[in-house]
Parts: C-alpha cells; sequence; structure tokens
C-alpha cells in the first residue's frame, strides 16, 4: 500500500504526468542487477512519506514535484544511460528536502560512518605528512596503522576547510540510543546501518570507521528520504506517523537492518567542514578480509 | 533497427565481469569512467551514505582483472584520455580530474607514464609556472603523488632527472623522495640533500614516518646497520633528529657516539665546574 503522502502527490498530477510516472515506475521496477533491488527500490517511492521540503508533515506538494521530476526525466531519456542519469539528477535535485527534525529532540553527540580511503589518506597527509600519505596509497602503511598513528598526531587545526564530513550533501548521520549497535564490528555494524558498502562489485579492500561530533556544529537536520538515498534499496523511508515528542522512535528515520541486527537511528543534515569532529576518527574494522 | 544498448554483466559472486568491459568498447568506457570519476555512476551508484570513493571500483577492477587484461587495457586508454583532457582544460579542472588522479596514486595505469613523465619535466623546469597551469600547488601536488606510482624515478628511468631536480624544490622535495626512491636505502642515500631542502616545519614529520616504515618493513637491525654504514657523513642535527626519532619509536638509536652524547657530557662538565666543583672527582666519586 502506498502512503497517504504518496497516493496525494500521485493524485495532484495531471494526467500526461501521472502517465509519464507510471512509466518511470515500470522502467524502474525492470532493472534487473545483482547489485539492485528495483522492485523495493519503487516501494520506496511509494512508501515515501517525509519528503515535504518546507511544508508540514503530510503536505505533498514536494513529493508530487519529485514524481513530476522522476517522470519528465525518464521521457526525455533516449538511452538507458540517460533515463538513469535521469532519475540520479532528480534525486539531487530534491536531496536534503525531508521534513525538518527539531534540534532540541536529538542527542547532542552525532556518529557518521564512512568507508572512504580518500578521505584516511588525506588525514594521513594532514596528521603524520607527505610520506605517510604515500605508504597509506600504496599499502606500505596498513590501515591499522595508519589509524593508531593519526590517534597519536591527531591536532585538528591541521585539518583544512578543504576537508568535509561527506564528499556532498547530504550527510547521513546516526546517534546513541536506547537500543544497541555493534560499534566494534565492522560488518554487523554494516548490517545494522543497512549499508549496501557490502554489496560492492569487485571493490578490493573495505574499511569503516566512524567519526563523533557535536548535533548543533551542523545545521539543517531532517528526515532522509528517497531523493536523500538515491539508488540504494537498502534504504528505509521513516513509517507514516507525524512526528510526536511522546514517541521517541517518531522524531527521526530508521535504518532497515540486513540479518539479525537492530535497526539504527537514521538523519540527514547539511554538509559541513571536517574540522567539527571531537577527535581523531575511530577505525571500527575492515567489511572485507 | 534499434541499436542494442550495452550492459554491464556480472559473475556469480557478484563482481563485474571485466570480459563485459572489454566488449563495451572504448568510447563506452571513456563516458563511463567521466560519469563515475565525477562522482556520479547511473550503473554502478556509488553509495553516499558512507562516501565511497569513485575510484576504489576501479582501482578493485585494474587488481582483480591484472594489467595483462585487454580490460585493463581500454581503462588505461580511458584514463590516458580523461587526463589529456584535464590537461586542455587547466587550469578548469573537469569534474572527472580529482579522482583520475586519485586512481592514479594508487595502481599502476601502463598508457600514462609518458604523460606524468611529461607533467614532471614542466614542473621541475618551471614550478610556478607548472602551479599556475595546473590551478595551484595542491592540484600539482596531487600530479606528483600520482606520477610518483606512474613514472617512478628507477635507475633507468627517463624521470630520474626530473626526480632529482624536484628533491631541490622545497615544496616538493619530499614527494621527490618518494618518487626516487623505492627502499630505505634509496631513501638514505638522498636524504642529505632532502634534509637540506625541506622545510623545516616538515622535517621531523616526514623523517619520523620514513623511520617508522622502514622499522615496519625492513627491521631494526637493518634499518640501523644503513643508517650507520650510509649515515656517518650526514650533518649533526640530521644525527640526532634520527637518534630522536629512533628513540621515540623505541628502538635504539643509530648513532651511539653522536655529539648528543658529547654535548651532554659537555653540559655535565659545564654544570659541574660551574658550581665549584672538581668534575673528574664528582664523576668519579658518582
Amino acid at each position: 500500500m502506498p502512503s497517504q503522502l504518496y497516493t496525494l502527490a500521485q493524485g495532484s498530477l495531471l494526467a500526461a504526468e501521472q502517465q509519464r510516472l507510471t512509466e518511470f515506475e515500470t522502467w524502474l521496477s525492470d532493472i534487473n542487477e545483482p547489485h539492485l533491488d528495483s522492485a523495493r527500490l519503487v516501494a520506496n517511492v511509494r512508501d515515501e512519506c517525509h519528503l515535504v521540503g518546507a511544508g508540514r508533515f503530510g503536505d505533498p506538494n514536494e513529493l508530487a514535484a519529485f514524481l513530476k521530476a522522476c517522470g519528465q526525466a525518464h521521457s526525455k531519456a533516449t538511452s538507458e544511460f540517460q533515463r538513469r542519469t535521469g532519475y540520479s539528477s532528480a534525486c539531487s535535485a530534491f536531496e536534503l528536502k525531508g521534513l525538518g527534525v527539531e534540534q532540541t529532540s536529538l542527542p547532542a553527540g552525532f556518529l557518521r560512518y564512512s568507508a572512504s580511503k580518500t578521505l584516511v589518506a588525506t588525514l594521513v597527509e594532514r596528521m603524520l605528512g607527505k610520506m605517510a600519505r604515500r605508504d597509506f596509497d600504496s599499502g606500505l602503511m596498513s590501515v591499522e596503522d595508519a589509524f593508531n598513528r593519526i590517534a597519536v598526531y591527531w591536532s585538528a587545526a591541521r585539518l583544512t576547510d578543504a576537508e568535509m564530513l561527506a564528499r556532498s550533501n547530504p550527510v547521513f548521520a546516526t546517534f546513541e540510543h536506547a537500543g544497541t549497535a555493534p560499534r566494534d564490528d565492522a560488518r554487523a555494524l554494516a548490517d545494522a546501518l543497512a549499508l549496501p558498502v557490502l554489496l560492492r562489485v569487485g571493490a578490493g579492500e573495505e574499511i569503516l570507521f566512524e567519526f563523533s561530533y557535536q548535533r548543533d556544529l551542523v545545521r539543517d537536520y531532517r528526515f532522509p528520504t528517497v531523493a536523500d538515498a538515491g539508488w540504494f534499496h537498502l534504504f528505509q523511508p521513516a513509517p507514516e506517523v507525524p512526528p510526536d515528542p511522546a514517541e521517541r522512535h517518531t522524531l527521526w528515520g530508521w535504518t532497515r537492518p540486513l540479518g539479525a541486527q537492530e535497526s539504527q537511528p537514521e538523519i540527514v543534515h547539511a554538509n559541513a567542514p571536517l574540522h567539527v569532529i571531537d577527535s581523531a576518527p575511530r577505525l571500527v574494522g575492515r567489511l572485507t578480509v | 533497427m534499434k541499436k542494442k544498448e550495452f550492459k554491464l554483466t556480472f559473475r556469480d559472486d557478484g563482481t563485474i565481469d571485466p570480459e563485459c568491459i572489454e566488449q563495451a568498447g572504448l568510447r563506452w568506457v571513456k563516458t563511463w569512467l567521466a560519469r563515475r570519476l565525477s562522482g556520479d555512476d547511473p550503473f554502478l551508484p556509488l553509495d553516499k551514505r558512507v562516501d565511497e570513493d569513485p575510484d576504489a571500483l576501479v582501482v578493485g577492477l585494474l587488481r582483480d582483472a591484472g594489467l595483462a587484461h585487454p580490460a585493463s587495457s581500454l581503462v588505461s586508454k580511458a584514463i590516458l584520455s580523461l587526463l589529456d583532457q584535464s590537461a586542455k582544460r587547466a587550469p578548469d579542472m573537469p569534474p572527472f580530474f580529482s579522482n583520475t588522479l586519485r586512481l592514479c596514486q594508487q595502481v599502476r595505469i601502463p598508457d600514462t607514464s609518458t604523460w606524468f613523465t611529461g607533467q614532471l619535466a614542466q614542473i621541475a623546469k618551471a614550478p610556478v609556472h607548472a602551479e599556475k597551469q595546473w590551478g595551484g600547488v595542491e592540484r600539482t601536488k596531487e600530479i606528483i603523488y600520482a606520477a610518483a606510482v606512474q613514472s617512478p624515478g628507477l635507475p633507468s628511468a627517463a624521470s630520474k632527472k626530473t626526480w632529482q631536480a624536484l628533491l631541490k624544490i622545497p615544496r616538493y622535495t619530499t614527494l621527490a623522495l618518494a618518487g626516487l626512491c623505492r627502499s630505505f636505502e634509496d631513501q638514505v642515500a638522498h636524504m642529505k640533500t632532502w634534509w637540506r631542502t625541506c622545510p623545516a616545519e616538515e622535517r621531523l614529520l616526514e623523517l619520523n614516518q620514513m623511520l617508522f616504515t622502514a622499522i615496519k618493513t625492513d627491521g631494526e637491525q637493518t634499518v640501523l646497520a644503513i643508517l650507520k654504514s650510509s649515515g656517518a657523513s650526514f650533518p649533526t642535527d640530521l644525527k640526532e633528529a634520527i637518534n630522536r626519532a629512533l628513540r621515540e619509536s623505541g628502538s635504539r638509536i643509530a648513532f651511539s657516539d653522536s655529539v648528543e652524547e658529547k654535548y651532554s657530557r659537555e653540559a655535565l662538565w659545564g654544570a659541574i665546574t660551574g658550581a665549584g666543583q672538581r668534575a673528574e672527582y664528582v664523576l668519579i666519586a658518582a
């Protein structure tokens, strides 16, 4: 069953726009690739209920604009490449447009998980020097040594404004909560956070590391939406329940965990310089052996 | 008849089948790589939630297939084409340039060796001009990082002299040492020049790292033997810095009869005689 918001948004489209949306959804659900559950992607779009932009909970205008953009991009495309690019572009245009999350309802500290070795290489250069970066890139310095030495030599003052929390908007973050999270087991944590990094194809050695930072040093906290998640079918739109301070689980999104792991809180916020982090990043572990 | 569109194919374990890259042809691979390295891959979407590196998949693919595979050759040609496009557009940079360099910093791309040798020569000949052309020191530095992998200064390499010239430019001297040297023994051979050239605020950090890696890879005994046999003519401050770095890493020092010890002995004698005592008696009594 689609969300009420989706039903309202879809119903507000003109007949031609509805037709284009149907064609887009049919195409999307027909993509058959091992790393992509396309039926789930379509289901997520139909379950979306927090893509409201500046509107209040239940306002369908922003979602209608998103659905229109998806259909339009699809109808203009003349190749598979363009059809896929069209969906990516529609998602990018609607990033960070989930329902706003009240700052005071969020805990004071955020956690973010990254798999970017480019970011590690940059941190290695900033804290340990150029030769260290060369050693890290060439494999002469192990990931474990890199993180140990970064912690020893850590000085946030050596970071520049060029280093950011994420490569682009939005930044996905989580935080400590009443439930549990396997924070010292990379694979289990990736499952709990439903990180599709485990499904990457042909990639080399994957790692997962953690940043911690203060909520108040970043801004624009929002529910994550299908537009923020883009192509990731493992994303789960938050249930269609209006945020209620008495029901804390309604105040933000939750991951769709893999295996037996517990779901984790999930929000997005605007990107910020990396120097908001309050200590050296922590290596959670390797995702591949 | 409508032309059949190319599709990536996957092996049973879910990894990309390099054969399909080979069948895709250079044009498709170039378009795909330009898009992916720009941070948006419509075929194998990048995981934004954990900031997946756009280059990581390609690095994995090249390592998996091996350099001899026709797919690797195709990727290599496409990368060269992206580098050429970037050079033509410099100092404006296409969105794929930084990740293309990042790729070249991690894995050998055979076709790019000549490109990097050429860039390196221009940087060594007229660094300020090259920096202006590439849009700044940071970007130029990234090119040199990649050149250290694609065009290292091996004894027989065309780039060796260029690396030696870069060794004398303070802001690039450490990168030049990385490009010139394959071993700690090589580093020690160039260490005097590097130490003289490297900006004072960077020297200790870099030296520390060199010794850390050398001890990890070659072992303490080998490192000390190399330093003792080849470092005898090092200036005093370099010897002292090496000893200090070794001590900090929990290792034995290399220059046991160093001036450091002589200085501390002299300082002790000075303190004793300054206090009106006869140093030889105090020290014997002690």
